[in-house]
């Protein structure tokens, strides 16, 4: 995604805000985690989908990421920030979380993006992660 | 009369359709054909922005006009919709959190429409 991080910023939850605000040195590493997954589905499904097998792939692949990045406390703080908004839809965001935990889980392996991307995968393909939208 | 001026122009600038549009084939928006064909979708925003003020509307509102999002901008509760079967291209709609209005349009990547043409 080509936005800049200030375009980026704007978007942001208040729960995110407040966790950049004390974690000032996290924004590029978050901002760039969120490009790289979004790149890696493309790359896997060739588009980035809503409830569907990419969505839950890349909220899985990302929250891997982020663990490996900047540690499993910091991530877990993040992604539930990330689905703090109010206007998130219930189903979606139990889908969101679900693949999230997955995700932080897988993350503690403190792999390299293509190991994280391929067990992200398998898990996806075992049935691991949760789609709403067959 | 250079504040009225400059105040134009950033009115103009902020009502405008997002400027990756202004080189696209326009066709009347149908909901139905939106829904069923996404290669059709860049062809009918433009006349979908003229008839909808993006800033009046919100979440509900775009899903209602649009159908269900099948596509992904940052939150799940900005609705976005694929432009291409395959790649990269979208329209989002990001909401103001505060207001629940939609803030902007976004084409992104931004150059996408004019490489689907």
């Amino acid at each position: 995604m080509a936005s800049s991080i200030y375009d980026k910023y704007d978007h942001l939850t208040d729960d995110e805000k407040s966790y950049i605000k004390s974690h000032p040195h996290h924004i590029t590493t978050i901002m760039k985690s969120r490009d790289i997954a979004f790149s890696e589905t493309t790359k896997r499904f060739g588009y980035n989908g809503r409830n569907d097998k990419s969505d839950a792939f890349r909220h899985c692949f990302w929250s891997a990421t982020l663990v490996r990045d900047i540690g499993f406390k910091n991530a877990l703080e993040f992604t539930n920030a990330h689905e703090s908004s109010p206007l998130n839809i219930h189903e979606e965001k139990i889908m969101d979380l679900h693949n999230i935990r997955v995700g932080l889980r897988i993350g503690l392996s403190m792999s390299d993006n293509k190991k994280l991307s391929k067990i992200c995968n398998d898990a996806l393909n075992s049935g691991k992660l949760k789609v709403i939208k067959k | 009369m250079k504040i009225p001026l400059i105040l134009l122009s950033l009115t103009l600038i902020a009502c405008s359709e997002p400027r990756n549009l202004s080189s696209t084939t326009v066709v009347s928006f149908d909901k139905k054909i939106w829904q069923s064909n996404i290669t059709s979708r860049k062809t009918m925003l433009k006349d979908f922005l003229s008839q909808h003020k993006f800033s009046e509307q919100n979440n509900t509102s775009i899903i209602k006009l649009l159908g269900k999002p099948d596509g992904y901008y940052l939150y799940d509760e900005f609705p976005a919709y694929r432009l291409k079967e395959k790649g990269e291209c979208i329209v989002a709609f990001p909401i103001d959190r505060k207001t629940g209005k939609v803030k902007e349009v976004i084409i992104e990547p931004a150059n996408c429409i004019a490489q689907i043409n």
